[in-house]
């Protein structure tokens, strides 16, 4: 995008994870010719710190301030091309005083030294429920599986860096640009740092080249409007590949000591679980991913006794944030893990344990929720795969199945509304405007077929929207609610418009609103921590002698299928992701707290002819209380992935695996 | 210094930095912006573009490089509002999600196709090995250059896979 009179930013990041900053002089890169300005937070008019949950994460550190991990940002450059902010920006000279920054939990949660510049402690939260007494199930067990997962830090790679571009408006606020995941939020950040009402801060959403989650914390929104604002000319900033590893959230390291028994039935009677998070120095949403792989942990299971701690420690590594299955992914990892041990030891099949233990309507689930209806998925999906499952196993080869939950939306009491405007034009046409970010996964497509669907118009007719013109917004295109959410406040604006005879030049509001869960802490019985979950069932069928993975069979219960086109993409593609997180992909930092893998190469991103074929079956058991029973889609295709591929690589060599990435295709000799 | 070269059929001038990479020229100095930057390191192939018949990173060469040459972008692809067969295959077997690879992995399918026009899926995932994406697993990326492949050949392509399921 361009307009005219643009000037470009260039963000200069921290040189150290951990330092005092003592100065930033400016001088040689305002002396660059083609430099318009350069502005550190010094030139902030209001907060300096944003953030979805906690307000922790500086856009600025400010001579006086300390740097917490390398995607601090010190200052802008504006000036007339791209390559001269970006040369400009790095003639600016930062003195540090370096400290040593806290490059692992463990140590940093054991430290009485705050890791982070400004934040008390080194705890960012603490997730804990348990039900029933799990030490005593434990050692009543006929079988108990006591073993330490480890999962790995991980980027998301989306294709398109960060960029935003802000115009000054004629009225004298601001027009911005954005590719983020929630442009309400962004808007609200961006007034603050600014010191702006709402009003004069309009945000209009960008359709971004991938997100999955790394872009709902700001990245350079605030930063790029601060200069437009302060210059009084547009301009677009977007990072660098680099900085763009180094800014955004990834996905959590989890440590997580699990101990699970069952019966000589293969029963299930206990699952005990202590995780810890390297959760980066600013909150993003870190607590919230614990929280949620504390309320998965034990998968989608039956057990009458349950003891979990999820703990998010701040640390001088990388942000971490929402990535895809949002903590999910980890928790499942170590539990497929366990129950595979498990049915090893009672001597059945893989397929079989999680047969005799799945969740079914009626049973009480994880934290204390009592299933309902939709829960259904979970078998079906099950059944769904037996055959591949049973085929590939009589055909000798090296098979693994993984079974997951995940929930669609935040819940866990969280109140979550989503609105949606129809309005007919003049012209004919119908501008229908939701709340959520289209990234690739549909979500503009889904709400111009229930627009169709409900007001019985031609899909040409139909204009998807997506700006803060209307206040529609309520945070974060996250959690696989977009369909969800869109599909619910798009058919309610549609059957306000329908009631009031579709008249032209009206705003028809419609909105979805989920408040009816509980927080984990709350005290009540059979909380409902969330209001809808999928399931998905994979079998990664590798050769027996190479390990080389030929096939995965995908199932996944997806409610209601709006576009199954759409839902097979995000299957497909969520597995080449979990295949990346199983056997390739890492980001770890050094001593340091500077990431080692800082190239897409060195990612380790699974390529097209590595990828195996993916045979993907939509399972459809309805949610009984969501519109048209429809469930989350978008992250649970990568949450069974890596168990299931831990659990074919155990039948090549006879290791179990308990440390991601495995490595491809490196059976270790037993 | 001046470079000269023959783009989507129209020749352009131009001058330019000896350091400026061609696909820079591209999307600055001509404003085709449908070749995109993603990784900056020679490896996503988001900015591939056809130079004299090739499929080639145009962040892996400078602009004054291609003086001279004739370069097809994704903007010089279809005709008179009619998709290429590869364009209209990745619309047909929902090839992209995000699309931000998209036009890259289009352009390296024509490179793919003029070589061999009757790849196997083996021959098309190794085709593409320098193309990366995020989103789709690579599946309907696949499946949109064999349809592209039938069409070319003048051939009727396969009916998709939800069209043979449901």
């Amino acid at each position: 995008m361009r307009v005219p009179g643009m000037l470009h930013g260039a963000l200069r990041l921290a040189d150290h994870a951990r330092a005092d900053v003592l100065g930033i002089d400016t001088e040689a890169a305002e002396a660059l010719e083609g430099v318009v300005a350069v502005y550190t937070g010094d030139h902030v008019p209001g907060q300096l710190s944003v953030g979805l949950i906690h307000t922790d994460w500086p856009v600025f550190i400010p001579i006086g301030g300390r740097t917490s991990y390398l995607g601090d940002v010190l200052a802008i450059v504006v000036a007339e091309t791209q390559q001269i902010a970006r040369e400009a920006a790095e003639l600016i000279h930062i003195s540090y005083d370096v400290h040593i920054p806290f490059t692992d939990a463990s140590s940093a949660l054991d430290s009485e030294e705050d890791a982070v510049w400004g934040l008390d402690g080194n705890v960012l939260s603490r997730s804990v429920y348990a039900r029933g007494d799990t030490d005593a199930a434990l050692a009543d067990s006929a079988h108990v599986i006591s073993e330490v997962f480890e999962t790995q830090r991980v980027e998301h790679a989306f294709l398109e860096p960060e960029s935003t571009l802000a115009v000054p408006r004629e009225d004298g606020g601001l027009h911005v640009y954005s590719g983020g995941q929630g442009v309400w939020d962004d808007r609200d950040q961006i007034c603050a740092v600014l010191d702006l009402p709402t009003d004069e801060v309009s945000v209009q959403l960008v359709s971004n080249g991938g997100a999955f989650g790394g872009k709902e914390d700001m990245s350079n929104q605030a930063q790029t409007a601060l200069a437009a604002h302060l210059s009084g000319r547009p301009v677009k900033c977007t990072l660098t590949r680099e900085q763009s590893m180094l800014v955004h959230a990834k996905r959590h390291p989890i440590r997580i000591d699990l101990s699970v028994g069952c019966d000589g039935d293969g029963k299930l009677t206990g699952v005990k679980a202590r995780m810890i998070g390297d959760s980066g120095p600013y909150a993003s949403v870190g607590m919230k991913v614990l929280e949620r792989a504390a309320g998965h942990a034990s998968g989608p299971y039956v057990t009458p006794t349950i003891d979990v701690e999820a703990v998010a420690v701040r640390t001088n590594n990388p942000v971490c944030g929402a990535f895809r299955g949002f903590g999910a992914n980890q928790a499942q990892f170590a539990m497929e893990g366990a129950l595979d041990r498990l049915a090893e030891k009672v001597g059945i099949t893989g397929w079989e344990m999680r047969s005799r233990n799945v969740v079914e309507p009626g049973v009480i689930w994880g934290p204390g929720q009592r299933m309902d209806d939709g829960c259904l998925g979970a078998r079906q999906c099950l059944e769904a795969v037996k055959e591949a499952y049973e085929t590939a196993r009589s055909e000798g080869k090296a098979v693994g199945l993984g079974l997951s939950l995940k929930n669609s939306g935040l819940g866990n009491g969280f109140k979550e509304v989503a609105r949606a405007v129809i309005r007919f034009r003049e012209d004919g046409q119908v501008e229908v405007r939701h709340c959520w970010t289209e990234m690739g996964q549909g979500v503009h497509t889904v709400a111009l077929q229930v627009a169709v669907t409900e007001l019985g118009v031609e899909p040409g007719r139909i204009e998807v929207i997506v700006d803060t013109s209307r206040e529609l917004g309520a945070g974060q295109t996250t959690g696989s609610r977009g369909t969800l959410m869109a599909a619910g406040s798009v058919k309610a604006a549609c059957e306000a418009a329908i009631a009031d005879g579709c008249q032209i030049g009206v705003d028809y509001p419609g909105e979805y609103i989920i408040d009816w869960t509980n927080s984990l802490e709350e005290d009540v019985e059979e909380p409902i921590l969330h209001s809808t979950f999928g399931y998905a069932a994979q079998v990664v069928i590798a050769d027996p002698e190479t390990g080389k993975i030929e096939r995965v069979v995908a199932a996944q219960d997806v409610g209601k299928a709006i576009n199954p086109t759409l839902c097979e993409g995000q299957v497909e593609g969520a597995v080449h992701m979990g295949l990346g997180y199983a056997l390739t992909e890492d980001f770890p930092t050094d001593e340091t707290g500077r990431p080692t893998n800082m190239t897409l190469r060195s990612l380790g991103i699974i390529r097209p002819k590595d990828m195996p074929d993916v045979d993907v079956i939509l399972v459809e058991a309805p949610d009984p209380g969501s519109p048209y029973g429809v469930k989350g889609v978008g992250e649970l295709g990568l949450v069974p992935t890596a168990g299931a591929v831990a659990a074919a690589l155990h039948q090549v060599d006879g290791v179990w695996r308990a440390r991601l990435p495995f490595g491809v295709h490196q059976p270790v000799s037993p | 210094m001046q470079v000269s070269m023959t783009v989507n059929g129209k020749a352009v001038t131009a001058d330019v930095e000896p350091r400026t990479l061609l696909v820079h020229f591209i999307r600055e100095s001509l404003s085709l912006t449908g070749t995109h930057v993603g990784c900056e390191t020679s490896y996503c192939g988001a900015c591939t573009v056809v130079v004299n018949g090739r499929s080639t990173k145009s962040c892996t060469m400078l602009a004054v490089q291609a003086d001279g040459a004739e370069i097809t972008t994704i903007e010089g692809l279809a005709s008179n509002g009619d998709l290429h067969p590869i364009q209209e295959g990745f619309w047909e077997r929902h090839g992209l999600q995000c699309g931000y690879c998209t036009p890259g992995m289009i352009m390296s399918a024509v490179g793919l196709l003029d070589e061999n026009p009757s790849p196997s899926e083996d021959e098309i995932r190794h085709g593409l090995e320098g193309n990366l994406c995020r989103c789709t697993g690579y599946h309907n990326i696949v499946k949109a250059v064999e349809y592209a492949a039938a069409k070319m050949r003048g051939e009727e392509p396969a009916p998709a896979e939800w069209e043979v399921t449901s």
